[in-house]
């Protein structure tokens, strides 16, 4: 009885529908046994992506952690993802000020997993008002092994000087898996 | 017949591309100006693109009055004209002194977004705008060399 033996890689760890690539296998007739088949496949990862969101910090105390509301994503399946965090900073000082910043970065929890980006930052010592703003990516790859949140969170501080205004703006975030 | 094998090799659609002439955006201000960085997806599906985009906007501010210039970034559909994904600061021009300060500030802004094609090829385009009043603009530009894009097709 002649038979065709098809051989895979070994299994992973994500066995299963949960995969992110699907194998498209051009099946014969039925009762058929073709010596060729023809196999094909295409990625299908999940990803997805949310925003813009702001949040004023204000009249938030410095270096005070907040979240930016409505910037977060659930990751649903097993595996590592990339994700990328973009943001805009603002922030208006009056007169003389040392390290004046908004800073931004992912966080899983109470858990930072991607660098403490600094949108921007301004010293100056002369009288005067002076307004900034800048952008700038956060990113990681994390590991995933049940459903997990992640969300984009920021803050701003100062060393010396008065920082009269500050908010994160227009903050997304992407992110796909690229392994499973 | 046995053991035969299955290798599948992943081979998505990827692609680069950087400005490679310096965009002027001060004579056309405050309107958005293509700045010549273009992109083309070439097959339906799903795409990630990270663009690079760095401006720099030099500027007296008086000391009688102050500046408040800002460039601002976005991706257009190439052939419509249509916005796609965010729209970014790039850099700012804000100063209120009593003393004249002419600075120049440069500045990196990331523009990452994920695109479905669904009638390819699509191409995108980097346009900016100089925005804002006050203050005596010298240049408005968003630079070459160091303005870029890049994407690959994630599903």
């Amino acid at each position: 009885m002649p038979r065709t033996v098809l051989d895979g890689i070994a299994p992973g760890t994500a066995v299963g529908d949960a995969r992110s690539v699907d194998i498209d296998v051009q099946a014969p007739a039925a009762g058929a046994c073709p010596s060729t088949w023809t196999i094909g496949a295409r990625l299908t990862p999940i990803y997805g992506q949310v925003g813009p969101n702001t949040v004023n910090l204000t009249s938030v105390p410095p270096a005070t952690i907040t979240q930016v509301p409505g910037a977060s994503v659930t990751l649903t399946e097993p595996g590592v993802y990339e994700l990328v965090g973009d943001a805009s900073g603002s922030q208006t000082v009056t007169g003389a000020v040392s390290n004046a910043q908004v800073r931004a970065s992912l966080f899983v929890g109470a858990s930072r997993i991607s660098p403490d980006t600094t949108l921007t930052l301004f010293s100056n010592n002369q009288t005067g008002v002076y307004a900034m703003a800048g952008s700038a990516t956060t990113r990681a790859l994390y590991t995933v092994t049940s459903p997990t949140t992640v969300d984009l969170r920021g803050y701003r501080n100062v060393t010396s000087g008065t920082q009269s205004s500050a908010a994160i703006g227009n903050a997304y975030i992407y992110w796909k898996k690229v392994s499973d | 017949m046995t053991g035969t094998h299955a290798h599948l090799h992943q081979q998505p659609v990827s692609g680069e591309a950087t400005l490679t002439v310096t965009a002027d955006l001060a004579a056309g201000a405050p309107a958005y100006v293509p700045t010549g960085l273009t992109i083309t997806l070439p097959e339906p599906g799903r795409y990630q693109l990270h663009w690079n985009v760095l401006g720099q906007i030099c500027a007296v501010m008086p000391g009688t009055s102050g500046s408040n210039r800002w460039i601002q970034a976005r991706i257009v559909n190439d052939a419509t004209g249509a916005p796609i994904g965010p729209v970014r600061t790039v850099v700012q021009h804000q100063l209120s002194a009593s003393v004249q300060i002419q600075a120049c500030f440069d500045a990196t802004a990331p523009i990452d977004h994920q695109v479905t094609v669904t009638a390819a090829p699509l191409t995108l385009r980097l346009e900016a705008a100089l925005l804002g009043p006050g203050g005596t603009v010298q240049s408005g530009t968003v630079l070459a060399n160091h303005t870029a894009v890049t994407m690959h097709k994630i599903s």
